[in-house]
């Protein structure tokens, strides 16, 4: 980031805080006034009606006038309108007022600046020679280790976390028989770094003894999912952490497991528990964009090899007014190109001023750009013409830097132990959440 | 009355709505406007001006006693349908009730047995099902174009922008009814989803989700699903609270779309009220294509056109009607369903949803027994 970008990001943020902090104090006016005589609201309405006519030729005095008369004249109306206003949630109230503030009223927000704004990008800050462990098989141990030697490691393959000796400075533990709890307990008290993948450990309890320990060690520790890596989920992060959309109120992940278009061989999902089956095990995504989880529902059919299948997980999240959908579907005749396995991922993210879609993931049904985004009157893309890496090999790049930036001490990504926990929580919690049939506390 | 070439229609309530009924009668050779009735003398004065209507009054049972009057459309306020559309089944009238059918499914069900009574038919229109975009859809769903289907996904975000303002005065019975539970997003503008979602699968088994409230009285966001009776297919609701989010119409700023996942591929249909992105109204995926239908009419208007003209069409060919009073009635049942799951945590079944389960979940007054 050059001077100028960075001078450029700090007064976006600047203006940002001050905006909000403009509608907060004017969403605390209109509480105190509501709460005045019908009297007075009129004559201050009568007042606004005739500045924003007299000022602005921009701004319609329609809404004004129509409450100003809805007081006057409408009781049940100005009820109406005084719980509105008392009963508002602040957060949201701030945050549609900002965003029709940006990106009607004042057009203050140019999406131009947008395309600067990136997910995180992990830098080693020496070239020190390193030894990483990568455990398993199957193309993605053999893409991590292509991508460790890309980068000066020396690269091990044993088959087991024993095998590894203690000549190790990082394990990258993808799958493989061979490798227990404690295997990854004692390869953080010794202070070797540990990357699992997602789909190693079940347990939400184990993960977050995981995390303590790395914490309480000093010892760099991650969780392996492809998708925290891949620079389209980044930037769709990055834009809701930017505020582009304003408060986020839905996100809906559809993962769709193809049965043509791949050039790797795969088995099918089970018929039942194929919450971990890899192409429907995006729980880690769901927490990823929204935060922590509080509430799920589900409701998850077998999955037949000739019929496919299907299935549907509903949450609330942590954060007031956050609603997700996880909807898996196994379409057995259905092609989806893809370089990898023919593994179909569409994410919508709505918030108060838009929507972000990331139109692929491992496969590539659809060839326009990862990344699409509506908001206020504008739509921008994200891909190749903003540099936007996505071919899903890139994932790979992008995780062994991150994991050789949390060796050498760089910059990495960050995420919230709490919500990776969360996320498993739900992935448990909810073949009992369908069979229940109530919504279960998570 | 099927013999007769062209049947005489009337409309009770010509608010708002009926100016979107009205263009279906025009050019038509199985139907003609010929009587209106509003108790607004000077709203009833400028429709008949306006489509040059022979016939007014001020006094619906004086439109009901007139011989000549084959088909009546209730456009009135739901709250009010009942008594209409049951005098004017007793009055051996055909009747078209917009949609809500009405709020409760007591009188959902008395409406029903007057039509069992009645030398006439009824029928609730909702438009939704005839949007041309999703007409095809369902009938590429039914041609097997997408192989199973396996889900499906209904998509209402709100948009403050893109559309005429609508004033505030006519919203607020609107917010009124949301305390009573019948919400815009769910019971209301969220019939004409579950209306389709009814239409392309069939009955609804179970549902479970949730529903947030927006500035005391908007029923969102939310998430919801479902299972079906009769078939596999599972299906949602993702309710967004976008206000910012343009999204261009000559009617209502509303975000809609349907996904339709099968297994063999996938169904989109981009839009209806309202136009938010720059895709064709319908697209299908199969075999790594993707087909676009540029060739529909986008507009609104045509579902109303359609769905209006099904009516006498139905009539003069003696066949079923696409949206029976049961039809409604399941309708009704399936949001009150959804509504109580989202307010108690549990999942519910529209079969046994009655009025007062439905009053006791959202902690609403009981009505006092009449004397």
């Amino acid at each position: 980031m050059t001077a100028g970008t960075r001078r450029q990001f700090h007064w976006r943020a600047l203006r940002k805080g001050l905006t909000r902090l403009m509608f907060r104090a004017a969403i605390f006016g209109a509480r105190r006034a509501v709460r005045k005589s019908d009297r007075w609201l009129i004559s201050r309405l009568e007042w606004l009606e005739r500045t924003i006519r007299r000022f602005s030729n921009k701004i319609d005095p329609t809404p004004v006038r129509e409450l100003k008369e809805l007081v006057r004249d409408d009781p049940q109306g100005h009820e109406v309108l005084r719980k509105v206003i008392l009963d508002c949630r602040v957060e949201q109230a701030v945050s549609m007022f900002s965003g029709i503030f940006k990106y009607h009223v004042g057009s203050t927000d140019k999406l131009d600046s947008l395309i600067k704004v990136n997910g995180p990008k992990p830098k080693a800050s020496a070239a020190s020679a390193l030894t990483v462990a990568v455990i398993g098989d199957g193309f993605e141990a053999e893409s991590m280790a292509r991508e460790y030697g890309a980068r000066g490691c020396r690269v091990l393959r044993p088959k087991n976390v024993a095998d590894a000796k203690s000549a190790v400075d990082g394990l990258e533990i993808l799958n493989g028989r061979g490798v227990c709890e404690l295997d990854v307990s004692v390869a953080l008290t010794k202070g070797i770094a540990v990357s699992i993948h997602h789909a190693f450990f079940k347990a939400p309890e184990t993960w977050r003894r995981f995390y303590e320990m790395a914490d309480s060690y000093g010892t760099p520790f991650r969780v392996f999912y492809p998708y925290l890596y891949y620079p389209p989920a980044q930037k769709v992060k990055a834009l809701i952490l930017d505020d582009a959309i304003g408060e986020v109120s839905t996100i809906r992940i559809r993962a769709t497991c193809g049965g043509r278009g791949g050039t790797l061989a795969y088995a099918p999902p089970p018929a039942e528990d194929y919450l971990e089956y890899p192409a429907f095990d995006h729980f880690i995504l769901l927490s990823y964009l929204g935060g922590g989880l509080e509430r799920a529902g589900a409701y998850l059919n077998p999955m037949d090899p000739v019929k496919g299948g299907q299935g549907v997980v509903d949450c609330k999240y942590l954060h007031p007014g956050r609603y997700g959908l996880l909807e898996c579907a196994y379409a057995p005749q259905l092609y989806l190109r893809s370089d990898f396995l023919p593994h179909d991922l569409d994410v919508e993210v709505a918030g108060t001023d838009g929507i972000i879609w990331l139109r692929r993931g491992m496969a590539q049904r659809i060839q326009a750009a990862a990344v699409y985004m509506r908001v206020g009157r504008q739509a921008v893309t994200f891909g190749v013409e903003s540099g936007l890496k996505d071919e899903w090999d890139e994932t790979y790049r992008q995780a062994a830097e991150d994991f050789l930036a949390r060796l050498r001490g760089g910059s990495v990504l960050e995420v919230d132990a709490e919500e990776i926990v969360s996320a498993y929580n739900l992935k448990n919690k909810a073949t009992a959440a369908a069979q229940s049939g109530d919504i279960i506390r998570l | 009355m099927g013999d007769k070439a062209k049947l005489n229609a009337a409309m009770i309530g010509v608010g708002d709505i009926t100016m979107l009924h009205y263009p279906a009668y025009r050019d038509f050779p199985d139907a003609a406007l010929v009587a209106i009735c509003d108790t607004n003398p000077e709203l009833l004065e400028r429709r008949k001006t306006e489509w040059g209507v022979s016939k007014i009054y001020t006094d619906y049972h004086a439109l009901l006693a007139d011989p000549e009057i084959d088909i009546v459309e209730v456009n009135t306020p739901h709250h009010l349908h009942k008594k209409i559309v049951i005098d004017a089944l007793q009055a051996g009238k055909n009747v078209a009730c917009q949609k809500p059918m009405t709020v409760s499914i007591r009188e959902a069900e008395e409406m029903i047995a007057a039509e069992k009574r009645s030398a006439g038919r009824l029928r609730v229109l909702e438009n939704f099902v005839f949007y041309p975009a999703y007409v095809k859809a369902r009938e590429l769903v039914q041609a097997g174009e997408i192989g199973e289907p396996l889900t499906v996904r209904f998509k209402l975000g709100t948009g403050l922008f893109g559309s005429r303002w609508v004033p505030l005065q006519s919203e607020i019975w609107h917010l009124v009814e949301s305390e009573k539970g019948m919400g815009q997003a769910v019971f209301d503008d969220g019939y004409h989803k579950l209306s389709q979602a009814i239409n392309l699968f069939g009955d609804i088994e179970t549902v479970k989700g949730f529903i947030d409230r927006s500035f005391h009285y908007v029923d969102m966001p939310g998430q919801l699903i479902w299972r079906y009776k009769n078939s596999p297919v599972l299906g949602s609701f993702d309710l967004s609270f976008t206000p910012s989010l343009y999204a261009r119409s000559k009617y209502f700023s509303a975000d809609e779309r349907i996904e339709i996942v099968g297994s063999r591929g996938i169904i989109n249909v981009n839009r209806c009220t309202a136009q938010m992105l720059n895709e064709p109204a319908l697209i299908l995926y199969r075999d790594g294509q993707r087909y676009l239908f540029d060739d529909l009419d986008t507009d609104w208007q045509a579902s109303f056109t359609a769905g209006i003209r099904d009516f006498p069409l139905a009539i003069k060919g003696n066949r079923p009607t696409l949206l029976s009073g049961q039809t409604a009635l399941d309708i009704i049942k399936f949001a009150f369903a959804l509504i109580a799951a989202a307010k108690t945590g549990r999942e519910m079944r529209p079969d046994e949803i009655t009025d007062e389960s439905f009053r006791h979940y959202l902690g609403l007054p009981q009505p006092e027994p009449k004397s």
